[in-house]
């Protein structure tokens, strides 16, 4: 029985006739060992790590793929917060539709920034991300791995992402 | 030659001074070319990671004086004169000192390169030296390398091509330009201590510069294991821990491209 479902086949993975494929899978094993006994030795001799994040220089390279990740955080955070939002609060007695709350939001009367924070903390996210998607889909195709190519698109996409959402946050 | 002959001969220059002294004139001119020749002291601090195996200290940064005016241009010329000169015990890995043997990769100013090839700035500000990041360190600047050749090996970079062969295997020029850009690596491990993938994954996921080597012989026509290469490399962690962050090929100091090796690679596993 295997993953609560009863099935005919034994416990054990089935092994391959193939010859070939056998010690194909006990290499990676055995790789898996040696990596492990490494890490384990290391880890009792007290031997220091060397720093990393704390030293290493950051490029545009690093800072954009960090920021790609970032905003996809971001974009599926808003998009599942917004919509559990939307479709739980303000219902009933206390329906607002969502008119009634940009309405609210004006009469606060916030000094221009916090508005254009608040904007640009949703649009920001998700034209970069697009953008660099775009470029990420390149690279998929083996496209653009050039040194010139990377810094050029990268802050072509960089231009593209504030260009495009700063003006519509204002 | 004989040590009395050796021993007068050491004595010669000395010797050849006092008796060229009395053309030697004491004239201020002559003092004073002397003086504007001698160069102002360029004092640039390294500040440099020190770790002492046999004391149960934590790692620290130490700081040495060197006046650039009295060394060598490249990084590994101050690491040397600092050792000879200042402390005995700063410890690190060098031996072509013309960039081709990779033994003397190491962080300096925030990115991984040899040290031999890193022209030092002539500017005051201080020089930051590391190990390669996120390895285990034996000494100072010396990181254990073992993982990164045990997952090297396990691409088994060689040759495999077991046809009957009556005469040498030919290779075109085209497929000879293949290789270019991937046989140069000095597997000075630059690129994989760069990539943050490999910082939090060194023990699953090969790294650039074992994935660039992989490559080498995936691509090159006299090799036949091409799908066993490829299918050594199907797991979630040994290729796809790539994300194309591309800091490896910002950091190689040969100026290869480990980030398109590995696209190269991925696209060849779509097709087994």
């Amino acid at each position: 029985v295997r993953n609560g479902l009863v099935c005919s086949q034994p416990a054990v993975a089935p092994q391959s006739t193939n010859a070939l494929e056998r010690f194909a899978s006990t290499r990676a094993d055995k790789q898996a060992a040696v990596a492990r006994d490494f890490f384990e030795k290391n880890e009792k001799s007290g031997r220091p790590m060397s720093p990393h994040l704390t030293i290493y220089s950051p490029q545009l390279t690093s800072m954009l793929s960090i920021t790609h990740r970032g905003t996809g955080i971001a974009l599926t955070c808003a998009i599942y917060g917004g919509s559990i939002y939307l479709m739980s609060a303000h219902h009933g007695a206390n329906a607002t539709d969502f008119t009634t709350l940009v309405e609210g939001i004006k009469a606060m009367q916030l000094p221009a920034a916090v508005p254009f924070v608040a904007k640009m903390a949703v649009t920001f996210p998700m034209m970069f991300h697009s953008f660099n998607g775009v470029r990420h889909l390149a690279w998929d195709s083996g496209k653009g791995f050039e040194m010139k190519k990377l810094y050029q698109t990268g802050w072509v996409v960089l231009a593209l992402a504030i260009g495009t959402s700063a003006p519509l946050c204002i | 030659m004989g040590r009395a002959t050796h021993n007068m001969l050491r004595a010669l220059p000395a010797f050849v001074a006092q008796s060229v002294r009395p053309f030697r004139t004491s004239a201020p001119a002559f003092e004073n070319l002397k003086e504007s020749a001698e160069p102002k002291a360029n004092i640039k601090n390294f500040k440099i990671y020190r770790w002492d195996p046999e004391t149960n200290s934590k790692p620290r940064v130490q700081t040495y004086p060197v006046d650039l005016n009295k060394c060598g241009p490249m990084v590994l010329d101050a690491l040397i004169k600092i050792k000879n000169e200042q402390d005995t015990t700063l410890t690190f890995r060098r031996s072509c000192r013309e960039g081709i043997c990779g033994s003397c990769a190491m962080n300096i100013d925030g990115t991984n390169t040899l040290a031999c090839l890193c022209f030092i700035p002539k500017d005051a500000t201080p020089m930051k030296i590391y190990p390669l990041p996120h390895m285990y360190i034996i000494k100072d600047l010396v990181p254990d390398m073992n993982n990164f050749y045990d997952q090297h090996k396990y691409v088994q970079p060689w040759l495999q091509n077991n046809e009957p062969a009556e005469a040498e295997l030919l290779q075109t020029k085209d497929d000879r330009k293949k290789l270019d850009g991937l046989y140069e690596c000095i597997l000075c491990a630059c690129c994989s201590t760069s990539c943050p993938s490999y910082w939090w994954n060194s023990d699953k996921y090969l790294g650039p510069a074992v994935l660039l080597q992989a490559y080498r012989w995936i691509a090159d026509s006299r090799d036949k294991a091409k799908t066993q290469r490829l299918q050594d490399l199907q797991d979630d962690f040994k290729v796809y821990r790539c994300h194309t962050i591309m800091n490896c090929t910002k950091t190689c100091p040969k100026h290869l491209n480990p980030g398109k090796a590995i696209a190269e690679i991925k696209k060849e596993m779509l097709n087994v």
